[in-house]
């Protein structure tokens, strides 16, 4: 998102929300244009599949644009939404409970466009996408939703604990398990990735 | 060799002083499993704020936008049939009786109509009994009663009959339009 961007949507948001509190379809449109990136990519993060992350980005608003009257302006909006997708996400995740017990056992990687970058650099992206969700996709649902909102929404250890209904030492410990684990799947994937460099002052990991 | 608190210190967020710092450094450099660790954790982290922000297709909003009208057509429809489902839960808890009723005397046609008809005069005069009643006491109220109490029982009706309208506008009108 452009500065320019974030910007009018501070001096916009609280006018939409206000609108969309008093059940205004179309501030509630303008909210959903400001927030569907990261809703989208929370729920892409955590189910892996662009049209899984489609549908429960849209049941995501659909669910807050039904509950826009309980929704308190004395917190964060965007903390809010995505405490719902993340609750909606572990709840598909749930259901589904398929566990991956091999980075093979993946279904192919959907390319997604890169419009910006060159092609060097795209390769990079594309492979640093390719290793989240690998590392991701070892994770349970609720870790993952912890890791999702700290690293892309990097949202505050008590910010994650409210939206996920947690206290801050579970999410604590969440995160310290996650990474652990994250860092031991990363260990046995060695060698070294395109993404960190492949530089040669970095010890071997295994 | 113990690995704590070096492993909490490589994964957790917190700062460390200068002192925690030179003796995570000094435990790295005889450890080569926390070492690993380290540079797992560091790998890991680049990994992941590398992937960035993915964006859905263009149109998202619009198809919001359809997903919000389409479910609020189903939500009208729902309560439209369950409107339907009620009338008719009634309807067949009148005419079931009614049936049970016509069955249970085992007339025929010409006999129930007549048993009909004379059920229907009877309703008929029930109601100008009702109203003859409403007359006296319409008539005969005036003196009976202080004008005060008149007119908080006129209050009282008026009050009913508007709680009566908002509860049928609530959940009759207002909540197929919210589309809830």
């Amino acid at each position: 998102m452009t500065r320019s961007r974030a910007a009018s949507i501070d001096r916009g948001e609280t006018r939409w929300l206000e609108r969309a509190r008093q059940g205004d379809e179309a501030a509630f449109a303008e909210l959903v244009e400001a927030y569907q990136r990261p809703v989208y990519n929370l729920c892409y993060r955590m189910l892996g599949e662009a049209g899984e992350a489609e549908d429960a980005a849209q049941e995501s608003f659909l669910r807050a644009y039904r509950g826009m009257r309980r929704y308190d302006p004395a917190r964060s909006f965007s903390t809010w939404l995505l405490a719902i997708a993340s609750h909606h996400c572990i709840d598909q995740l749930r259901r589904r409970r398929l566990p991956v017990d091999s980075l093979e056992e993946l279904e192919p990687w959907e390319e997604i466009p890169d419009t910006g970058p060159g092609p060097e650099k795209a390769a990079t992206l594309r492979e640093g996408r390719e290793t989240a969700r690998a590392l991701l996709a070892r994770l349970g649902p609720q870790d993952r939703a912890v890791v999702v909102l700290r690293y892309w929404d990097e949202l505050s250890t008590e910010e994650i604990a409210e939206a996920l209904s947690l206290t801050v030492k579970a999410v604590k410990s969440r995160l310290h398990r996650a990474r652990k684990q994250m860092a031991e799947s990363w260990l046995r994937n060695e060698p070294e990735p395109a993404w960190n460099g492949g530089r040669a002052d970095v010890p071997s990991a295994v | 060799m113990s690995h704590q608190p070096f492993e909490d210190w490589i994964l957790d967020d917190e700062a460390l002083s200068g002192e925690e710092q030179q003796a995570l450094d000094a435990h790295r450099a005889a450890c080569a499993s926390c070492t690993r660790l380290g540079t797992a954790r560091t790998a890991v982290d680049r990994g992941l704020r590398q992937a960035g922000m993915l964006a859905p297709s263009a149109g998202f909003t619009l198809r919001f936008s359809q997903r919000l009208a389409q479910q609020r057509m189903r939500s009208g429809r729902r309560q439209a049939w369950g409107t339907f489902a009620l009338a008719a839960a009634a309807a067949g808890g009148v005419a079931i009786p009614l049936a049970l009723l016509v069955s249970r005397d085992r007339m025929s046609l010409g006999d129930w109509v007549v048993q009909m008809l004379i059920r229907l005069y009877d309703a008929w005069v029930g109601l100008r009994v009702a109203r003859g009643f409403v007359q006296v006491a319409w008539n005969s109220l005036p003196d009976a009663l202080p004008p005060a109490w008149i007119l908080g029982i006129v209050a009282a009706c008026l009050g009913i009959g508007v709680v009566w309208i908002a509860t049928l506008y609530r959940f009759a009108y207002r909540r197929v339009t919210e589309g809830a």
